[in-house]
Protein backbone atom coordinates (compact mmCIF):
# COMPACT_ATOMS: atom_id res chain seq x y z
CA UNK A 1 0.00 0.00 0.00
CA UNK A 2 2.67 2.20 0.68
CA UNK A 3 4.84 1.27 -2.23
CA UNK A 4 1.93 2.17 -4.19
CA UNK A 5 1.09 5.65 -2.66
CA UNK A 6 4.54 6.48 -3.09
CA UNK A 7 4.69 5.28 -6.67
CA UNK A 8 1.60 7.59 -7.16
CA UNK A 9 3.63 10.06 -5.56
CA UNK A 10 6.53 10.05 -7.97
CA UNK A 11 4.25 9.64 -10.55
CA UNK A 12 2.86 13.42 -10.10
CA UNK A 13 6.32 14.92 -8.70
CA UNK A 14 7.57 14.17 -12.38
CA UNK A 15 4.06 14.57 -14.70
CA UNK A 16 5.04 17.87 -12.77
CA UNK A 17 8.16 18.32 -13.38
CA UNK A 18 7.76 17.46 -17.36
CA UNK A 19 4.67 19.95 -17.62
CA UNK A 20 7.40 22.35 -16.30
CA UNK A 21 9.66 21.42 -18.82
CA UNK A 22 7.53 21.28 -21.39
CA UNK A 23 6.21 25.37 -20.55
CA UNK A 24 9.27 26.69 -20.25
CA UNK A 25 10.82 25.17 -23.70
CA UNK A 26 7.93 26.02 -25.44
CA UNK A 27 8.04 29.46 -24.03
CA UNK A 28 11.87 30.20 -24.55
CA UNK A 29 11.67 28.37 -28.33
CA UNK A 30 14.96 28.38 -29.83
CA UNK A 31 16.85 31.31 -28.05
CA UNK A 32 16.17 29.64 -24.98
CA UNK A 33 18.45 27.70 -22.40
CA UNK A 34 17.08 24.47 -23.53
CA UNK A 35 18.66 24.84 -27.11
CA UNK A 36 22.39 25.15 -25.70
CA UNK A 37 21.26 22.30 -23.29
CA UNK A 38 20.54 20.01 -26.38
CA UNK A 39 23.52 21.32 -28.25
CA UNK A 40 25.68 20.15 -24.89
CA UNK A 41 23.48 16.67 -25.15
CA UNK A 42 24.46 16.32 -28.78
CA UNK A 43 28.43 17.16 -28.00
CA UNK A 44 27.95 14.64 -25.24
CA UNK A 45 26.17 11.77 -26.64
CA UNK A 46 27.57 12.13 -30.56
CA UNK A 47 31.32 10.82 -29.63
CA UNK A 48 29.86 7.92 -28.08
CA UNK A 49 27.06 7.19 -30.68
CA UNK A 50 29.98 7.50 -32.94
CA UNK A 51 32.58 4.28 -31.73
CA UNK A 52 28.98 2.26 -30.82
CA UNK A 53 28.15 3.04 -34.83
CA UNK A 54 32.14 1.81 -35.87
CA UNK A 55 31.51 -1.01 -33.76
CA UNK A 56 28.24 -2.46 -34.91
CA UNK A 57 27.64 -0.70 -38.29
CA UNK A 58 28.32 -4.46 -39.89
CA UNK A 59 25.20 -5.55 -37.25
CA UNK A 60 23.02 -2.46 -38.95
CA UNK A 61 23.96 -3.65 -42.99
CA UNK A 62 22.89 -7.35 -41.77
CA UNK A 63 19.52 -5.71 -40.05
CA UNK A 64 18.77 -3.53 -43.14
CA UNK A 65 19.52 -6.24 -45.42
CA UNK A 66 16.78 -8.70 -43.45
CA UNK A 67 14.37 -5.34 -43.60
CA UNK A 68 15.02 -5.57 -47.66
CA UNK A 69 14.56 -9.37 -47.96
CA UNK A 70 11.90 -8.74 -50.51
CA UNK A 71 13.76 -6.35 -53.27
CA UNK A 72 16.69 -8.38 -52.38
CA UNK A 73 14.90 -11.73 -53.78
CA UNK A 74 13.65 -9.55 -57.21
CA UNK A 75 17.38 -8.36 -57.58
CA UNK A 76 18.66 -11.86 -56.84
CA UNK A 77 18.95 -13.35 -60.46
CA UNK A 78 20.67 -9.96 -61.91
CA UNK A 79 23.25 -10.03 -58.71
CA UNK A 80 24.18 -13.60 -59.56
CA UNK A 81 26.95 -13.07 -62.02
CA UNK A 82 28.06 -9.93 -60.01
CA UNK A 83 27.97 -12.47 -56.71
CA UNK A 84 30.38 -15.18 -58.87
CA UNK A 85 32.80 -12.77 -59.38
CA UNK A 86 32.96 -11.17 -56.33
CA UNK A 87 33.53 -14.70 -54.78
CA UNK A 88 36.71 -14.64 -55.25
CA UNK A 89 37.27 -11.48 -53.04
CA UNK A 90 37.33 -11.19 -49.28
CA UNK A 91 34.46 -9.56 -47.93
CA UNK A 92 36.35 -6.86 -46.10
CA UNK A 93 37.68 -6.23 -49.87
CA UNK A 94 34.11 -6.14 -51.16
CA UNK A 95 33.02 -3.61 -48.63
CA UNK A 96 36.39 -1.19 -49.36
CA UNK A 97 35.25 -0.89 -52.67
CA UNK A 98 31.90 -0.31 -52.04
CA UNK A 99 33.25 2.77 -49.88
CA UNK A 100 35.56 3.55 -52.55
CA UNK A 101 32.66 3.99 -55.14
CA UNK A 102 30.47 5.61 -52.98
CA UNK A 103 32.84 8.22 -52.13
CA UNK A 104 34.07 8.49 -56.06
CA UNK A 105 30.98 9.22 -56.98
CA UNK A 106 30.24 11.70 -54.55
CA UNK A 107 33.57 13.63 -55.50
CA UNK A 108 32.24 13.32 -59.39
CA UNK A 109 29.08 15.27 -57.99
CA UNK A 110 31.40 17.55 -56.18
CA UNK A 111 33.37 18.33 -59.08
CA UNK A 112 30.36 18.17 -62.12
CA UNK A 113 28.58 21.22 -59.67
CA UNK A 114 31.89 22.87 -59.09
CA UNK A 115 31.62 23.34 -54.95
CA UNK A 116 33.00 23.21 -51.72
CA UNK A 117 32.11 19.85 -49.98
CA UNK A 118 33.20 18.73 -46.45
CA UNK A 119 32.76 14.72 -46.83
CA UNK A 120 30.75 13.01 -43.66
CA UNK A 121 29.85 10.10 -42.12
CA UNK A 122 26.48 9.42 -41.49
CA UNK A 123 26.65 8.32 -37.68
CA UNK A 124 22.95 7.68 -36.59
CA UNK A 125 19.22 9.00 -36.23
CA UNK A 126 18.23 10.36 -33.11
CA UNK A 127 15.59 8.51 -31.43
CA UNK A 128 12.16 9.18 -32.03
CA UNK A 129 12.88 10.99 -35.37
CA UNK A 130 11.23 8.15 -37.78
CA UNK A 131 14.21 9.23 -40.59
CA UNK A 132 13.65 12.65 -40.70
CA UNK A 133 16.85 13.56 -39.03
CA UNK A 134 20.38 11.96 -38.86
CA UNK A 135 23.57 12.90 -37.66
CA UNK A 136 27.17 13.59 -39.65
CA UNK A 137 30.68 13.33 -37.86
CA UNK A 138 31.49 16.94 -39.77
CA UNK A 139 30.60 20.39 -37.87
CA UNK A 140 31.55 23.87 -37.70
CA UNK A 141 35.47 23.46 -37.15
CA UNK A 142 35.12 22.38 -40.59
CA UNK A 143 33.31 24.89 -41.88
CA UNK A 144 29.60 23.54 -41.77
CA UNK A 145 26.89 26.20 -40.73
CA UNK A 146 22.99 25.75 -40.53
CA UNK A 147 21.28 26.21 -43.87
CA UNK A 148 23.98 23.89 -45.65
CA UNK A 149 22.89 21.76 -48.40
CA UNK A 150 23.79 18.13 -47.95
CA UNK A 151 24.55 15.60 -50.77
CA UNK A 152 25.13 12.08 -52.08
CA UNK A 153 26.36 11.24 -54.74
CA UNK A 154 22.70 10.47 -55.99
CA UNK A 155 21.62 14.07 -55.17
CA UNK A 156 19.89 16.53 -52.73
CA UNK A 157 19.59 14.76 -49.03
CA UNK A 158 19.12 17.58 -46.82
CA UNK A 159 20.24 20.42 -44.91
CA UNK A 160 22.47 21.36 -42.16
CA UNK A 161 19.63 22.31 -38.91
CA UNK A 162 22.24 22.26 -35.58
CA UNK A 163 26.38 22.37 -35.74
CA UNK A 164 28.27 21.51 -32.89
CA UNK A 165 32.09 21.92 -33.34
CA UNK A 166 32.60 18.37 -34.70
CA UNK A 167 28.97 17.00 -35.68
CA UNK A 168 26.23 18.71 -37.54
CA UNK A 169 22.21 17.09 -37.22
CA UNK A 170 20.72 17.00 -41.22
CA UNK A 171 16.74 17.40 -41.48
CA UNK A 172 16.53 15.46 -44.47
CA UNK A 173 14.34 15.87 -47.26
CA UNK A 174 11.69 13.24 -45.99
CA UNK A 175 11.22 15.15 -42.90
CA UNK A 176 7.46 16.30 -42.67
CA UNK A 177 8.17 19.66 -41.76
CA UNK A 178 11.02 19.65 -45.12
CA UNK A 179 10.00 22.39 -47.81
CA UNK A 180 11.86 22.66 -51.00
CA UNK A 181 11.13 24.95 -53.91
CA UNK A 182 12.16 23.05 -56.79
CA UNK A 183 11.69 22.71 -60.66
CA UNK A 184 10.75 19.95 -63.10
CA UNK A 185 13.86 20.32 -65.25
CA UNK A 186 12.38 19.20 -68.85
CA UNK A 187 10.17 22.49 -68.93
CA UNK A 188 11.38 24.83 -65.75
CA UNK A 189 8.07 24.42 -64.32
CA UNK A 190 8.06 25.93 -60.74
CA UNK A 191 6.43 24.61 -57.21
CA UNK A 192 6.84 23.45 -53.54
CA UNK A 193 8.14 19.86 -52.82
CA UNK A 194 6.99 18.78 -49.62
CA UNK A 195 8.68 16.00 -47.14
CA UNK A 196 6.53 13.19 -46.16
CA UNK A 197 8.07 10.05 -44.68
CA UNK A 198 8.71 7.16 -46.19
CA UNK A 199 6.10 8.05 -49.06
CA UNK A 200 7.08 10.08 -52.26
CA UNK A 201 7.46 13.45 -52.13
CA UNK A 202 4.41 15.80 -52.82
CA UNK A 203 4.81 18.09 -55.36
CA UNK A 204 2.52 21.25 -55.52
CA UNK A 205 3.39 23.23 -58.88
CA UNK A 206 2.66 27.34 -58.79
CA UNK A 207 0.82 27.18 -61.96
CA UNK A 208 -2.09 24.09 -61.58
CA UNK A 209 -2.01 23.51 -64.90
CA UNK A 210 1.13 23.33 -66.03
CA UNK A 211 2.95 20.36 -68.16
CA UNK A 212 4.94 17.61 -65.44
CA UNK A 213 4.51 14.00 -66.44
CA UNK A 214 5.80 10.32 -64.68
CA UNK A 215 9.47 10.59 -65.69
CA UNK A 216 10.36 14.52 -65.07
CA UNK A 217 12.70 15.13 -63.08
CA UNK A 218 12.69 17.68 -60.53
CA UNK A 219 15.77 19.22 -59.31
CA UNK A 220 16.36 22.33 -56.83
CA UNK A 221 15.88 25.67 -57.62
CA UNK A 222 17.68 28.63 -55.75
CA UNK A 223 15.22 31.08 -53.90
CA UNK A 224 15.59 33.95 -51.73
CA UNK A 225 18.11 33.97 -49.02
CA UNK A 226 18.40 30.03 -50.30
CA UNK A 227 21.93 28.27 -49.43
CA UNK A 228 20.55 24.69 -51.22
CA UNK A 229 22.75 24.97 -55.25
CA UNK A 230 20.45 25.70 -58.05
CA UNK A 231 19.63 22.35 -60.18
CA UNK A 232 20.53 19.43 -57.43
CA UNK A 233 19.00 16.80 -58.70
CA UNK A 234 16.31 15.41 -56.24
CA UNK A 235 13.82 12.88 -57.88
CA UNK A 236 11.49 11.91 -60.63
CA UNK A 237 7.75 12.38 -61.17
CA UNK A 238 6.28 9.06 -60.69
CA UNK A 239 2.59 10.14 -60.49
CA UNK A 240 -0.39 12.88 -60.61
CA UNK A 241 -3.24 13.10 -58.25
CA UNK A 242 -6.12 15.25 -58.21
CA UNK A 243 -5.62 15.59 -61.80
CA UNK A 244 -7.95 19.10 -63.10
CA UNK A 245 -8.79 20.10 -59.37
CA UNK A 246 -7.05 22.73 -57.18
CA UNK A 247 -5.65 20.20 -54.93
CA UNK A 248 -3.68 18.37 -58.11
CA UNK A 249 0.31 17.59 -56.90
CA UNK A 250 2.92 15.13 -57.93
CA UNK A 251 4.22 12.50 -56.11
CA UNK A 252 8.08 12.29 -56.87
CA UNK A 253 10.43 9.11 -56.13
CA UNK A 254 13.82 10.44 -54.43
CA UNK A 255 16.90 9.35 -56.45
CA UNK A 256 18.88 8.77 -52.91
CA UNK A 257 18.16 6.09 -50.59
CA UNK A 258 17.32 7.97 -47.51
CA UNK A 259 18.06 4.30 -45.55
CA UNK A 260 21.58 3.83 -46.66
CA UNK A 261 22.67 6.86 -46.43
CA UNK A 262 26.39 6.14 -45.36
CA UNK A 263 28.68 9.29 -46.36
CA UNK A 264 27.17 12.58 -47.39
CA UNK A 265 28.64 16.03 -48.25
CA UNK A 266 28.07 19.23 -46.88
CA UNK A 267 28.47 22.12 -49.18
CA UNK A 268 30.54 24.98 -47.98
CA UNK A 269 30.61 27.69 -50.59
CA UNK A 270 26.57 27.81 -52.06
CA UNK A 271 26.16 30.84 -53.78
CA UNK A 272 23.44 32.64 -51.30
CA UNK A 273 21.05 33.68 -53.57
CA UNK A 274 19.85 37.74 -52.07
CA UNK A 275 17.07 37.93 -50.24
CA UNK A 276 16.22 41.34 -51.70
CA UNK A 277 17.39 43.61 -54.69
CA UNK A 278 20.46 45.47 -53.15
CA UNK A 279 19.30 49.90 -53.61
CA UNK A 280 22.58 50.66 -54.77
CA UNK A 281 23.27 48.52 -57.59
CA UNK A 282 19.31 49.12 -58.78
CA UNK A 283 19.30 51.37 -61.97
CA UNK A 284 16.65 54.12 -62.13
CA UNK A 285 16.21 54.88 -65.89
CA UNK A 286 16.41 58.36 -67.33
CA UNK A 287 13.81 61.17 -67.85
CA UNK A 288 11.93 60.42 -71.09
CA UNK A 289 13.61 56.69 -71.55
CA UNK A 290 10.36 54.69 -69.58
CA UNK A 291 9.53 51.95 -72.04
CA UNK A 292 6.07 51.66 -73.16
CA UNK A 293 3.00 49.81 -71.28
CA UNK A 294 2.74 46.72 -72.58
CA UNK A 295 -0.24 46.52 -74.68
CA UNK A 296 -0.59 42.59 -75.15
CA UNK A 297 -3.21 40.86 -72.95
CA UNK A 298 -0.99 37.93 -73.35
CA UNK A 299 2.20 39.57 -71.47
CA UNK A 300 -0.20 40.90 -68.93
CA UNK A 301 -1.29 37.37 -67.59
CA UNK A 302 2.92 36.23 -67.75
CA UNK A 303 2.93 39.05 -65.31
CA UNK A 304 0.35 38.18 -62.74
CA UNK A 305 1.58 34.98 -62.84
CA UNK A 306 4.96 35.92 -62.18
CA UNK A 307 3.68 37.69 -59.41
CA UNK A 308 1.20 34.54 -58.08
CA UNK A 309 4.77 32.77 -58.40
CA UNK A 310 6.53 35.42 -55.95
CA UNK A 311 3.47 34.97 -52.98
CA UNK A 312 3.40 31.29 -53.43
CA UNK A 313 7.10 30.60 -52.60
CA UNK A 314 7.74 33.84 -50.04
CA UNK A 315 6.53 31.25 -47.17
CA UNK A 316 8.80 28.43 -48.61
CA UNK A 317 10.75 27.89 -45.84
CA UNK A 318 14.23 27.41 -47.19
CA UNK A 319 14.27 29.25 -50.46
CA UNK B 1 20.62 -0.91 -4.79
CA UNK B 2 23.11 1.34 -6.42
CA UNK B 3 24.17 -1.53 -8.72
CA UNK B 4 20.76 -2.23 -9.78
CA UNK B 5 20.50 1.60 -10.87
CA UNK B 6 23.13 1.33 -12.60
CA UNK B 7 23.08 -1.54 -14.71
CA UNK B 8 19.67 -0.27 -15.72
CA UNK B 9 20.90 3.11 -16.25
CA UNK B 10 23.45 1.20 -18.95
CA UNK B 11 20.40 -1.01 -19.98
CA UNK B 12 18.68 2.10 -21.18
CA UNK B 13 22.04 3.60 -22.49
CA UNK B 14 22.71 0.45 -24.74
CA UNK B 15 18.58 0.89 -26.07
CA UNK B 16 19.80 4.54 -26.95
CA UNK B 17 22.92 3.53 -28.92
CA UNK B 18 21.03 0.68 -30.63
CA UNK B 19 18.07 2.58 -31.37
CA UNK B 20 20.35 5.46 -32.69
CA UNK B 21 22.45 3.63 -34.81
CA UNK B 22 20.95 0.10 -35.75
CA UNK B 23 17.77 0.01 -35.49
CA UNK B 24 16.85 2.67 -38.09
CA UNK B 25 18.12 -0.09 -40.56
CA UNK B 26 15.55 -2.22 -39.32
CA UNK B 27 12.49 0.42 -40.85
CA UNK B 28 9.71 -1.09 -42.88
CA UNK B 29 7.81 1.24 -44.47
CA UNK B 30 9.38 4.01 -42.62
CA UNK B 31 8.42 2.76 -39.38
CA UNK B 32 11.36 2.25 -36.76
CA UNK B 33 11.18 -0.11 -34.02
CA UNK B 34 11.24 1.91 -30.56
CA UNK B 35 13.46 0.31 -28.17
CA UNK B 36 13.79 3.00 -26.04
CA UNK B 37 9.68 2.73 -24.93
CA UNK B 38 10.02 -0.71 -25.36
CA UNK B 39 12.60 -0.95 -22.87
CA UNK B 40 10.70 1.11 -20.60
CA UNK B 41 7.37 -0.67 -20.80
CA UNK B 42 9.74 -3.83 -19.79
CA UNK B 43 10.94 -2.55 -17.39
CA UNK B 44 7.94 -1.28 -16.50
CA UNK B 45 6.26 -4.52 -16.44
CA UNK B 46 9.02 -6.52 -14.51
CA UNK B 47 9.72 -4.32 -11.62
CA UNK B 48 6.65 -2.17 -11.51
CA UNK B 49 4.90 0.97 -11.47
CA UNK B 50 8.06 3.38 -9.94
CA UNK B 51 10.33 2.01 -11.78
CA UNK B 52 8.64 2.23 -14.92
CA UNK B 53 7.83 5.98 -14.19
CA UNK B 54 11.09 6.53 -13.50
CA UNK B 55 13.27 5.26 -15.88
CA UNK B 56 10.62 6.53 -18.53
CA UNK B 57 10.97 9.59 -17.87
CA UNK B 58 14.77 9.41 -17.80
CA UNK B 59 14.53 8.06 -21.34
CA UNK B 60 12.04 10.11 -22.49
CA UNK B 61 14.58 13.20 -21.59
CA UNK B 62 17.27 12.26 -23.15
CA UNK B 63 15.35 11.26 -26.56
CA UNK B 64 14.04 14.86 -26.25
CA UNK B 65 17.61 16.37 -25.45
CA UNK B 66 18.94 14.58 -28.31
CA UNK B 67 15.84 14.98 -31.18
CA UNK B 68 16.04 17.96 -33.29
CA UNK B 69 15.30 21.61 -32.09
CA UNK B 70 11.25 21.29 -33.24
CA UNK B 71 10.27 18.67 -30.22
CA UNK B 72 9.69 20.57 -27.56
CA UNK B 73 11.63 19.46 -24.29
CA UNK B 74 9.48 17.04 -21.81
CA UNK B 75 7.24 15.91 -24.18
CA UNK B 76 8.85 12.78 -24.63
CA UNK B 77 9.42 12.35 -20.91
CA UNK B 78 6.00 12.90 -19.89
CA UNK B 79 4.68 10.26 -22.18
CA UNK B 80 7.03 7.75 -21.52
CA UNK B 81 6.87 8.08 -17.76
CA UNK B 82 2.59 7.86 -17.97
CA UNK B 83 3.08 4.70 -20.11
CA UNK B 84 5.81 3.06 -17.72
CA UNK B 85 4.07 4.30 -14.65
CA UNK B 86 0.81 2.00 -16.85
CA UNK B 87 3.01 -0.87 -17.63
CA UNK B 88 3.62 -1.29 -13.92
CA UNK B 89 0.02 -1.06 -12.87
CA UNK B 90 -0.75 -3.49 -15.49
CA UNK B 91 1.44 -5.87 -14.34
CA UNK B 92 -0.89 -7.93 -11.39
CA UNK B 93 -3.38 -8.14 -14.19
CA UNK B 94 -1.27 -9.67 -16.65
CA UNK B 95 -0.07 -12.60 -14.48
CA UNK B 96 -2.20 -15.27 -15.52
CA UNK B 97 -0.35 -15.98 -19.08
CA UNK B 98 2.42 -13.69 -18.37
CA UNK B 99 4.64 -13.50 -21.31
CA UNK B 100 1.36 -13.33 -23.75
CA UNK B 101 -0.18 -10.60 -21.77
CA UNK B 102 3.30 -8.84 -21.32
CA UNK B 103 3.97 -9.07 -25.05
CA UNK B 104 0.37 -7.52 -25.75
CA UNK B 105 0.69 -4.83 -23.23
CA UNK B 106 3.80 -3.49 -24.83
CA UNK B 107 2.10 -3.85 -28.60
CA UNK B 108 -0.39 -1.09 -26.43
CA UNK B 109 1.82 1.12 -24.67
CA UNK B 110 3.80 1.47 -28.26
CA UNK B 111 0.57 2.45 -29.91
CA UNK B 112 0.14 4.80 -26.79
CA UNK B 113 3.27 6.54 -27.17
CA UNK B 114 2.62 7.68 -30.81
CA UNK B 115 -0.74 8.37 -30.00
CA UNK B 116 0.11 10.34 -26.93
CA UNK B 117 3.13 12.19 -28.63
CA UNK B 118 0.93 13.55 -31.79
CA UNK B 119 -2.03 14.56 -29.28
CA UNK B 120 0.81 16.45 -27.11
CA UNK B 121 1.79 17.90 -30.57
CA UNK B 122 -1.43 18.86 -31.29
CA UNK B 123 -2.18 20.67 -28.01
CA UNK B 124 1.41 22.51 -28.45
CA UNK B 125 0.68 23.30 -32.01
CA UNK B 126 3.32 21.15 -33.86
CA UNK B 127 2.68 20.46 -37.64
CA UNK B 128 3.32 16.63 -37.60
CA UNK B 129 1.80 13.30 -39.92
CA UNK B 130 -2.28 12.83 -40.99
CA UNK B 131 -4.94 10.52 -39.47
CA UNK B 132 -4.31 8.13 -41.06
CA UNK B 133 -0.24 7.77 -41.52
CA UNK B 134 -0.57 8.50 -37.55
CA UNK B 135 -2.63 5.48 -37.40
CA UNK B 136 -0.50 3.73 -39.61
CA UNK B 137 2.22 4.37 -37.12
CA UNK B 138 0.72 3.47 -34.46
CA UNK B 139 -0.52 -0.36 -36.01
CA UNK B 140 2.71 -0.45 -36.94
CA UNK B 141 4.88 0.37 -33.19
CA UNK B 142 2.25 -2.42 -32.08
CA UNK B 143 3.56 -4.91 -34.58
CA UNK B 144 7.57 -4.44 -33.39
CA UNK B 145 6.43 -4.25 -30.37
CA UNK B 146 4.78 -7.75 -30.68
CA UNK B 147 8.18 -8.78 -33.06
CA UNK B 148 10.57 -7.96 -30.04
CA UNK B 149 8.94 -7.45 -27.24
CA UNK B 150 9.10 -10.97 -25.90
CA UNK B 151 12.83 -11.68 -26.47
CA UNK B 152 13.58 -8.20 -24.61
CA UNK B 153 11.53 -9.40 -21.97
CA UNK B 154 13.28 -12.46 -22.01
CA UNK B 155 16.66 -10.76 -21.76
CA UNK B 156 15.94 -8.26 -19.17
CA UNK B 157 14.10 -10.55 -17.25
CA UNK B 158 17.63 -12.76 -17.21
CA UNK B 159 19.41 -9.67 -16.37
CA UNK B 160 17.51 -8.49 -13.80
CA UNK B 161 17.63 -11.77 -11.92
CA UNK B 162 21.05 -11.89 -11.92
CA UNK B 163 21.47 -9.06 -9.69
CA UNK B 164 21.68 -9.05 -5.83
CA UNK B 165 18.76 -6.91 -4.66
CA UNK B 166 14.91 -7.99 -5.77
CA UNK B 167 13.26 -4.56 -5.40
CA UNK B 168 9.63 -5.07 -3.72
CA UNK B 169 6.52 -4.40 -6.29
CA UNK B 170 6.44 -0.43 -6.22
Amino acid sequence: MADRRRSRTLLAVFTLVALVLITIDYRLGDDGFTSAVRRGAVVVFSPVQEGFAAVVRPVGSFVAAIGELGSLREQNTALEAELNELTEQLPSVANLERENAELRELLEMRERLELTTSAARVIGQPPGEQGSTVLVDTGADQGVEVGMAVLSARGLVGKVTEATASHARVELLTSPSARYAVRVAENAETGLLRGQGADPFQLELLDPEADAEPGDEVVTRTFQASTIPDGLPIGEIIEEQGAGTSERFLLVRPYVDFRRLSFVQVVLDAPEAPADLDPDEVVEPEEGERPDPPSDPDDEDADDEDADDEDANGGAEDE
Amino acid sequence: MILRGAVLALVLVTALLVQTVVAPAAAVAGIVPDLVVLTVLALGLLEGPGTGLRYGFAAGLVVDLLASGETILGTSALVFLLVGYAAGAARPYLAANELLGQTLASAVGSAAVVLLSRLLEVVLGVDGPDLVSLLLEAVGAAAWAVLLAAPLLLLLRGVLTSLPDQPQAN
